[in-house]
């Protein structure tokens, strides 16, 4: 917090010690939603100096964490988008394909985990990438970055009780989109 | 497959460690972060809170009105101009409250149901006319609430009501001033 108010008063030297405790959980997040590690790397950076530049508008009653993941989800949104926007313009892809393109272009695997979890993996981001923005972005929170309501609250400014109905429907329509794949694979 | 199947269908991915950001080891991501830092102009100072503007308070007033007559005569009712007395009540509505009732015209929904700021976004459920009109009457206090219907699942807003704001997944919730 006294990083926060240095920064704030317009010392930026401390502005380093919030880089260094937040990058890795920022980084990860915007990974999780555009799934290209460059374009984390890139985002995750411009996440951080769009912080620095908006550091009066932060409140001190808010999680810092809660205001950085917004400025980054923010970025990753702006970010597919273009993407795609660019995609739809060279006319390479259909939608469909520029939407999974935007997600798996780079991706990375992990290479400690088995052939069959990366397959699995693989369709499950599948399924996610044919969800809404919004779907995505609470399932991302709750259910892979396991983070808490109260902080998903503070992120995207949505009450609770509104964003725990959202994570039931947003996991329903994940599982009807696993289902469409695996009827698909059987024809 | 359950309900509480689906809270975990996402397990193989949590398990999945994200990468690391480039250069995390040697701290050059940090040092980019920084250096980018240094070139940006020094962060103007937070300015002191702001005490609400009077035009608020005002354009609250005309809204209100507008926005309570609006749901008292239904969404495709025009709102009436200038309106500035107080809304009859539907029905008796508990002291404190003014009972307000929203409808929403969809035939097709199998299902609707309405969560706002009123009630904590708990859901109440709607009751559908035989023409297809979903109705809901709410007994809340003055004030300015967001809210949405949810149709089959689907939050929408309020297509019929005069005030919205973005609800920050990329749709519009709408505002019931009362």
């Amino acid at each position: 917090m006294h990083a926060i108010q240095a920064v704030q008063r317009g010392d930026r030297a401390p502005f380093r010690l919030l880089v260094e405790r937040y990058h890795r959980r920022v980084h990860a997040l915007v990974y999780r939603l555009v799934r290209n590690p460059a374009d984390a790397d890139d985002l995750a950076q411009q996440a951080f100096v769009n912080a620095f530049d908006a550091i009066s508008d932060f409140r001190l009653e808010m999680r810092f964490s809660a205001w950085l993941y917004r400025i980054a989800i923010n970025l990753a949104k702006d970010h597919l988008k273009s993407k795609k926007r660019g995609e739809e313009q060279l006319g390479e892809h259909d939608e469909g394909v520029a939407a999974e393109s935007a997600l798996f272009c780079g991706a990375y695997e992990s290479p400690d985990v088995a052939p069959e979890q990366a397959q699995r993996a693989r369709l499950l981001q599948q399924a996610l990438a044919t969800l809404s923005w919004a779907d995505r972005t609470v399932l991302v929170l709750k259910d892979i970055e396991e983070l808490p309501y109260e902080e998903i609250k503070q992120i995207v400014g949505s009450p609770v009780t509104a964003l725990k109905i959202r994570v039931v429907r947003a996991r329903a329509r994940l599982r009807r989109a696993l289902e469409a794949q695996a009827g698909e694979g059987a024809l | 497959m359950s309900r509480r199947d689906d809270d975990d269908l996402l397990a193989p991915l949590r398990a999945q460690k994200p990468p690391r950001p480039r250069g995390d080891e040697s701290g050059r991501f940090v040092s980019e972060v920084m250096r980018q830092v240094a070139l940006r102009p020094t962060p103007a100072r937070a300015p002191p809170p702001r005490r609400r503007a009077l035009w608020f308070s005002v354009s609250t007033i005309f809204a209100s009105s507008a926005v309570a007559a609006a749901l008292l005569l239904g969404p495709r009712a025009p709102i009436a101009p200038r309106t500035t007395a107080t809304p009859p009540a539907v029905a008796a509505a508990p002291a404190g409250t003014v009972r307000v009732r929203l409808t929403l015209r969809a035939p097709d929904a199998r299902a609707v149901a309405i969560a706002g700021e009123h009630n904590g976004w708990a859901q109440t459920d709607c009751r559908r006319a035989d023409d297809g009109t979903w109705t809901v009457e709410l007994a809340v206090a003055p004030g300015r609430y967001r809210y949405s219907f949810i149709v089959d699942g689907a939050f929408i807003g309020d297509p019929a009501a005069a005030l919205a704001a973005d609800d920050d997944f990329g749709g519009k919730d709408a505002i019931l001033v009362v």
